[in-house]
């Protein structure tokens, strides 16, 4: 499987060369791209968790209330 | 008597200091495109980002000298809150907390490097800029940072940490 392009732009020489990721290049894509991926996930689960604790507090809270119309009901 | 004829000659005036030269034009392209080969003669780089397009909802990043460097910085955002530009060894110039959208052009953003020639004092910089984020909504950028590395800076590095770019033009400017 080919590694991904990158551009190289020399200014001293005014030259664009195209060219596949050499092995320390894309020992450090596959690193930042496995560092990526797992702060997406963080992000996702932490987003998840924050939903799931409000939606929990919005129950609490009905329950609460339900709870304290039925006692107000009691003779 | 007929007068004498003297020719209309504008002087080119002498460059002053914080006049600007375009150094350079580059096409982004690929998973990083690397700018080598920086001249050395000017006092501060003014680097111009314009329309870069990536193909995945991405961060968007500048590694100097083909390295990623212990970097201090911080940015502001209109709309996300407490994006940090570069508290992971490397510049951000979108990221954290939030990405460019996926395939749109609407994505620039400007960055001064201060006394990037030098080789014995740290570096400083600041900029802003203007993208649309992966939520598809627009933000503006306000940042500004620094790293204590003393080297000068010959290159730099533009890269998305997902996908490749398929449009955009870096243009550096050296500032006397």
């Amino acid at each position: 499987m080919s590694r991904p392009i990158v551009r190289i732009h020399d200014l001293a020489t005014d030259t664009v060369t195209d060219r596949e990721m050499n092995d320390v290049e894309f020992a450090q894509y596959e690193a930042d791209q496995a560092a990526y991926t797992a702060s997406v996930v963080a992000e996702v689960e932490a987003k998840a968790a924050e939903e799931a604790a409000k939606q929990q507090a919005f129950n609490d809270a009905v329950s609460a209330a339900v709870a304290a119309a039925l006692a107000a009901q009691q003779p | 008597m007929a007068g004498l004829l003297v020719p209309s000659v504008t002087p080119t005036p002498a460059v002053q200091t914080g006049s600007m030269t375009l150094l350079s034009t580059t096409t982004l392209s690929g998973s990083s495109t690397t700018i080598s080969g920086i001249n050395q003669t000017y006092r501060d780089l003014l680097i111009i980002v314009d329309a870069v397009s990536c193909s995945d909802a991405t961060s968007f990043r500048l590694d100097i000298n083909g390295a990623q460097v212990n970097a201090l910085g911080s940015s502001g955002t209109s709309n996300s809150a407490g994006m940090n530009m570069s508290t992971n060894n490397m510049i951000r110039l979108v990221g954290n907390q939030v990405n460019i959208r996926a395939a749109d052009t609407t994505n620039v953003f400007s960055l001064r490097i201060q006394n990037y020639a030098t080789s014995t004092t740290g570096k400083t910089w600041f900029g802003n800029g203007y993208f649309f984020n992966s939520s598809d909504a627009y933000e503006a950028l306000d940042y500004g940072g620094g790293t204590a590395v003393d080297t000068a800076i010959t290159s730099l590095k533009f890269y998305p940490t997902a996908g490749t770019m398929s449009a955009g033009t870096v243009f550096i400017y050296g500032v006397k």
